[in-house]
């Protein structure tokens, strides 16, 4: 089976306590190709600058943010842009978990604390299919509607009218979740119309409970 | 520059077997090397100018050398070569100017290569904002004199090339008396006046209290958590992450879009539209502090034309630089391109935009000027080779252009 996922790695240490807490074995998922420190990981991280084009393989590249340089990570970005494949940067520097939609790709920045945890694994068991799964965990869906719904109600206590463009930027709300429950056209939104949106949520949220 | 080297210019000049775009070329490097040299620079590219007109190449020369203050400013005339706006050269004007040149030439790039060393892995400044990697250093003042070794060896030129950026950074790492009253204000760091970093005495204390101490885990002091304007700070870790955000517009916080939103918000108002293209996913080493000073007085000199409400703020990733475009859609120049407010500014918003981005990024505007020709003024350039004022063909309003490295 040809590998779909690239995780370039260039601490070898963080990787090793990650996969002995959790008794698995990185190189035992045929989808993903793990390169792990030392000459395999430089000849890698130089494909970025010399033959990006190594990255077509792969549909998720997986990459420790402060192993590149800015214009690395200009380079991946602008790829992944293109080319509609997801990148993920995970850092012990990154405070919380984002995903963002770059042109036709996607980024998700994360911790490196989240990303090496079972997310990963559930991630790697379902075929890399899922990015929220690995930003998220199993119950991602339940997760972040709850996450929503909290960041809605807070929002609402001082609200003044606002475009809907720095609503949703302020909530930093999940592509899906505003496929699916933000229904308004652009322009100033009224307070009423976030307390439907976040009733529609809570709704939600008790079905997936039930 | 050598005497054989620029005898070796003027032979290459003078050969059949180079054409006009390559002899155009040489003109350009020769001019760098003799900037490079601090010589006569404006007689020998006279010299190589008449040469070239001798042989009818046609190629425009461009007098960069005014630009630099070599130039004779009893003459109070500007060259202005005529630019398509990809940059190519296709004619010549003269505008009288009665104000001296205001194009500086500064290296943003040789701040962000310090800048670097807070992320280049062969740097020990790398794990003042990184967790250790484990044996990295044996204890706290091991890594203390580790990162004040190499801070002495760049700390001189950051201070040259940004002197608040340059103070930031040391206070973050090196001041003992944050939080501590000097007159009448705390000692502090950054645009929060945050009051703790790496040399505070809890930080030392907590580091040696045992082993294998993660100095990121520190908890903030009562003392200075009772102080801070902030209050979401509890760990040393949350200092650390603002430091990185102070130096560094970041693609894992969406920064710059954040920094957009917050000034549409608290500068412009909602009367105004926003359009941000392109802005997610950029990061750039920077002070992030005078990079936001800049954009509000930019938003601000927006809002002095309500009668253009469509702003468009677009990031454009090129291999080595971010540019950023932001344009008031349909508006133009009220002033005549020789105005010395335009070409000179001093004192003005414009003036202090220039003084906050000297060091950060090259800085232009682009407008359409009441005589109706769409002209680029080059504020700030890292390029020896980029004129001051020049015509440029497409435009959809009075932009600001500022240009970061990577």
């Amino acid at each position: 089976m040809k590998s779909s996922i690239i995780l370039i790695e260039d601490r070898p240490t963080r990787q090793q306590i990650f996969t002995h807490d959790l008794k698995i074995n990185l190189n035992n998922f045929p989808l993903l190709k793990n390169v792990c420190g030392g000459d395999e990981f430089h000849l890698s991280k130089e494909k970025i600058s010399n033959e990006i084009s190594f990255f077509d393989d792969y549909n998720v590249i997986m990459i420790h943010r402060s192993a590149l340089t800015p214009e690395e990570r200009n380079s991946l970005i602008e790829y992944v842009n293109n080319k509609s494949k997801t990148l993920i940067f995970f850092s012990g520097g990154i405070s919380s978990t984002l995903i963002q939609k770059i042109g036709k790709g996607q980024l998700l920045t994360i911790n490196s604390k989240d990303f090496y945890s079972e997310n990963l694994v559930l991630f790697l068991e379902n075929s890399g299919k899922e990015i929220l799964e690995l930003a998220f965990g199993k119950h991602w869906e339940l997760n972040l509607l709850i996450g929503a719904n909290e960041k809605i109600a807070y929002y609402i206590l001082n609200y003044t009218k606002k475009p809907l463009q720095i609503i949703l930027d302020d909530l930093d709300l999940p592509q899906w979740i505003k496929n699916k429950y933000v229904n308004i056209e652009s322009g100033l939104v009224e307070k009423d119309q976030l307390i439907s949106i976040n009733k529609s949520i809570h709704t939600d949220i008790k079905k997936l409970l039930r | 520059m050598a005497k054989d080297k620029y005898t070796f210019i003027l032979d290459l000049i003078e050969s059949k077997k180079l054409n006009p775009s390559q002899k155009e070329q040489i003109l350009r490097l020769s001019a760098l090397e003799m900037k490079k040299e601090g010589g006569k620079i404006d007689e020998r590219l006279n010299t190589i100018e008449g040469r070239l007109n001798k042989l009818g190449d046609n190629l425009k020369v461009n007098k960069k050398y005014d630009r630099q203050k070599h130039s004779d400013k009893s003459k109070n005339e500007v060259s202005l070569d005529i630019l398509k706006d990809s940059g190519t050269t296709y004619g010549k004007v003269n505008v009288q100017n009665d104000s001296e040149n205001h194009l500086i030439l500064h290296t943003p790039n040789k701040t962000v290569e310090l800048l670097k060393y807070f992320t280049s892995n062969d740097k020990n400044l790398k794990y003042s904002t990184h967790s250790w990697e484990y044996g990295k250093f044996s204890e706290y003042d091991h890594f203390m004199e580790t990162i004040q070794k190499e801070w002495k060896g760049i700390s001189e030129d950051l201070k040259k090339q940004k002197n608040r950026l340059h103070a930031k950074i040391s206070n973050f790492l090196f001041n003992e008396k944050l939080g501590v009253k000097d007159g009448k204000y705390y000692n502090s760091w950054g645009d929060k006046k945050l009051k703790f970093g790496w040399a505070s005495p809890e930080l030392k204390e907590f580091m040696i209290s045992g082993a294998m101490k993660d100095p990121f885990n520190c908890p903030i002091p009562e003392r200075i958590k009772s102080i801070e304007k902030e209050s979401n700070l509890f760990y040393f870790k949350d200092y650390v992450a603002v430091f990185k955000n102070e130096i560094e517009i970041r693609e894992d916080s969406n920064a710059l879009k954040k920094i957009i939103n917050s000034l549409w918000e608290e500068e412009l108002s909602y009367d105004f539209h926003v359009k941000s293209d392109n802005v997610e996913g950029i990061s750039f080493y920077t002070d992030v502090a005078l990079f936001k000073e800049s954009l509000k007085l930019i938003f601000r000199s927006f809002k002095s034309r309500p009668e253009f409400p469509n702003i468009r703020i677009k990031a454009e990733k090129k291999e080595n630089s971010v540019l950023i475009r932001l344009t008031q859609i349909e508006s133009k120049c009220r002033r005549n391109i020789d105005d010395p407010k335009i070409i000179s500014p001093n004192g003005g918003d414009l003036d202090t935009i220039i003084k906050s981005l000297n060091g950060l990024a090259d800085f232009s505007i682009s407008a359409t000027f009441q005589d109706n020709i769409n002209y680029r003024v080059n504020f700030l350039a890292s390029d020896s080779m980029v004129n001051h004022i020049e015509t440029i063909e497409n435009i959809d309003g009075f932009t600001y252009e500022l240009k970061f490295y990577l």
